[in-house]
């Protein structure tokens, strides 16, 4: 969080539209979101300086509005049925000061538009740390968490020395005993946040270099602790006051430079972290939104991965079976290959074609095409080509899910079953959202389903068929994983 | 003391209310008096006192040996007032720049493997520091930011320090701050020299960390060099296997930081992967 003013601009600068597939399309130009925040169906986010963003569907972001008064890196926590905002009031290092102060005000909606939005002015908002100008913490980078018990913590600082937390009366967000020292949890880092995951609580920090373009080396990373008050112990024993953590996110795609974390969680199961990236090699090297699953793998966070454009099987998680179009199995020449047949051990080995799909294709009904569920076999009819489409859900664009070399299409049917279409029309129905799960596995979501109201996943039934059914993260029938060959 | 109020604030990025508190607030007494209590080290609590004897402890010849603490690092060290070298950014810290820059030869003698003498001074002619002192008027330019004229040239006069830091690591923006006139933390290399005494030959690997980049060297070899703006993160580098001969071993460092925090920290481990406890640290 250094470079504050002219990337607070361009993310208010009003720019032309360009899609990438796998990152947040539309003008995700920010520097330091809060964490997103949903309200009535929107999603939204600000930056240093105030700037919004805001977006409908959580994939396409748009310039939103600001909040007055807002200095630096801002987060935002809903707790209750209210909005609990807290910023910092100067810059790390900014006119070479390190005196800062974290505040915390309270709204009751995010939507610009409800008579009750609105943010108490700045003298009525509540500062509840603060550094000196020169001691070893710069107030800045507020991330606040709620715990499981109730209790409210800010985090604080920036790469002028410690990272610091305090706790916050949850009903005021006023500081919970005055009289009570901020705590070192880190050193040398920035953007700090906490969550809380399967007993420990994790705090995030971004490591590296920022505000340096394509040059940066911004980083997330993270420790562990069973208190909110550390220490925090990173994956081979390092404190973060020792400088330890271990890495969530750094460069990646085309991106540079991942920092300011914030988690999301959906539902169990699926979760998300926003960030920005500090420059985006397809949008000049500006600095941008991004959203990306998160995956638990042995008890640490990672960024996981949306889905590619490209041709995948989709296997299923229950028993390793792809999915598959119902068509009528054609078989490849030849026998048995073992104990040396065909010509035995002296015969030269010769490429075995993979079956196309000129080979197979004539042979399929012309109309629709029931889904099951088989071994992979590399055959056509198991290739599965996804497409991003230009609107998504929060941090996923959703897919059109066509047979690699048609434009058939995986669709939701009536009853809660699946079929395939001979083309693909961009009905809802044939939308599929695709969010890979904390377990690094993925579920698939149609965008409607005909005749019913509720949201459904691609399940297993069986092992070798499929339906729709309610996603419930702990039935490995509504996980799948997408594999390349 | 109560911190917390109600600040009034307008929307400028650099207009800060913030709390008149004393930089000797006594923050243990505020924990002593707090209601909600913590069950945290004592290290753990904020210091907003940042001075010099917060730090590190003046140690003059008759110092007693001193031991690797119970993590194993290095707290031990003669520590030579900070030669300088303003940069408005760290983003220079190019591998070659590094090598240039932390090799080069300000006084004669730098490099010898020998323990500096406690108190004695060098001369040395560097870069003026910029005015302004620190900031350099922010950051994130990078070298797109507009180069200054060539800087002017200045003569200074450095002191040896030897020191215990009362923190795992060295806190070398503070010992500038403390041993400037200027109390410029910011633009600076720093060297420190330490002596290890082994009670015999030892195969180790040296591993270090610092805030900004740094050379590292043993015996009068360059044993490691952590190039780029980076924070200091305890074993972020290590060397190759080293020897430390039985008897006194010489290790060196020179650390260069432009704007911000600047730190380093330092120990040995043993082949096994265990930290080297078995020696002694000296000044001399």
């Amino acid at each position: 969080m250094k470079s504050i003013f002219k990337i607070g601009l361009m993310a208010l600068a009003s720019v032309a539209m360009t899609e990438t597939a796998m990152a947040q399309i539309g003008a995700p130009f920010i520097h330091d979101p809060a964490t997103v925040a949903e309200c009535d169906g929107k999603y939204y986010t600000w930056g240093t300086g105030g700037s919004g963003l805001v977006s409908e569907d959580g994939w396409v972001w748009t310039s939103g509005k600001s909040i007055p008064g807002v200095g630096a890196a801002p987060d935002m926590l809903k707790i209750g049925d209210r909005y609990l905002l807290a910023y910092s009031t100067t810059g790390g290092g900014l006119g070479g000061t390190h005196k800062g102060g974290i505040v915390t005000c309270w709204g009751k909606t995010l939507d610009p538009n409800s008579p009750d939005y609105g943010f108490p002015p700045a003298a009525e908002r509540t500062q509840v740390a603060y550094s000196l100008d020169d001691e070893d913490c710069d107030a800045i980078d507020a991330g606040l968490i709620m715990t499981p018990e109730g209790r409210l913590f800010v985090t604080f600082g920036t790469y002028f020395g410690f990272i610091r937390v305090c706790e916050l009366n949850p009903e005021t967000a006023e500081r919970l005993d005055t009289l009570a020292p901020d705590i070192n949890v880190a050193v040398d880092c920035e953007a700090s946040t906490m969550i809380y995951h399967d007993g420990y609580y994790y705090l995030l920090g971004t490591h590296g270099t920022c505000c340096d373009g394509v040059n940066s080396t911004y980083n997330i990373v993270c420790g562990r602790s069973q208190s909110p008050t550390g220490p925090f112990i990173d994956n081979v024993g390092r404190d973060m006051v020792e400088g330890g953590g271990k890495m969530v996110l750094g460069c990646r795609d085309g991106y540079a430079g991942a920092g300011h974390f914030g988690r999301t969680i959906i539902e169990e199961g699926v979760e998300k972290m926003s960030f920005h990236w500090e420059a985006d090699y397809s949008m000049s090297g500006r600095s941008t939104l991004a959203i990306l699953p998160i995956v638990w793998r042995n008890g640490w966070p990672e960024a996981g991965y949306n889905v590619k454009n490209g041709v995948y099987e989709i296997e299923s998680e229950r028993r390793g079976y792809a999915l598959e179009l119902a068509t009528e199995y054609v078989r490849l020449g030849g026998g048995m290959g073992m104990f040396g047949g065909r010509g035995g051990a002296q015969q030269a080995n010769t490429q075995v074609a993979f079956q196309k799909l000129e080979d197979v294709i004539e042979g399929w009904p012309a109309g629709n095409i029931d889904i099951r569920v088989c071994d992979y076999q590399f055959r056509p009819n198991q290739k599965w080509e996804l497409v991003a489409l230009e609107e998504g859900t929060l941090g996923a664009p959703y897919y059109k899910i066509v047979i690699a070399g048609t434009n058939r299409a995986l669709a939701a049917a009536e009853n809660k079953s699946l079929t395939s279409v001979p083309e693909f029309t961009g009905a809802p129905e044939q939308m599929w959202r695709v969010d890979q799960l904390t377990d690094g596995t993925y579920r698939l979501m149609p965008k409607a389903v005909p005749g019913c109201s509720e949201a459904l996943c691609l399940m297993s039934a069986g092992d070798s068929n499929a339906t729709l059914g309610k996603f419930d993260f702990n039935n490995v029938n509504c996980k799948w994983n997408f594999r390349q060959y | 003391m109560n911190r917390t109020f109600k600040s009034i604030m307008a929307f400028s990025m650099l207009a800060v209310v913030c709390s008149c508190a004393s930089k000797k607030a006594a923050v243990e007494e505020d924990a002593a008096q707090a209601g909600v209590q913590y069950d945290v080290a004592p290290d753990r609590i904020a210091n907003r006192n940042v001075e010099y004897d917060q730090y590190f402890v003046e140690l003059d010849e008759n110092a007693a040996p001193a031991t690797p603490d119970e993590r194993g690092f290095i707290r031990r060290w003669t520590l030579l007032e900070p030669i300088n070298k303003p940069n408005s950014g760290n983003t220079v810290f190019t591998d070659s720049y590094i090598l240039k820059e932390l090799t080069k030869e300000y006084f004669p003698g730098q490099f010898a493997n020998a323990a500096p003498e406690i108190g004695s001074t060098v001369e040395v002619e560097s870069e003026a520091p910029r005015q302004g002192g620190r900031g350099f008027g922010g950051f994130g330019g990078g070298q797109q930011q507009a180069q200054p004229a060539a800087p002017a040239t200045v003569k200074q006069t450095l002191k040896w320090h030897a020191i215990d830091s009362k923190l795992f690591n060295i806190k070398l923006i503070r010992f500038a701050k403390g041993v400037r006139e200027d109390k410029n933390g910011y633009g600076l290399i720093f060297n420190a020299v330490t002596v290890i005494n082994c009670e015999q030959d030892m195969t180790v690997f040296l591993a270090a960390g610092s805030n900004s980049a740094s050379i590292w060297w043993v015996n009068g070899e360059k044993v490691l060099t952590l190039q780029a703006d980076r924070r200091m993160v305890a074993d972020d580098g290590m060397s190759q296997r080293i020897n430390l001969k039985k008897g006194k071993n010489i290790v060196r460092a020179a650390v260069i930081n432009g704007p911000g925090m600047s730190d380093m920290c330092c120990r040995f481990y043993n082949e096994d992967g265990s930290i080297v406890k078995n020696i002694t640290i000296t000044n001399k």
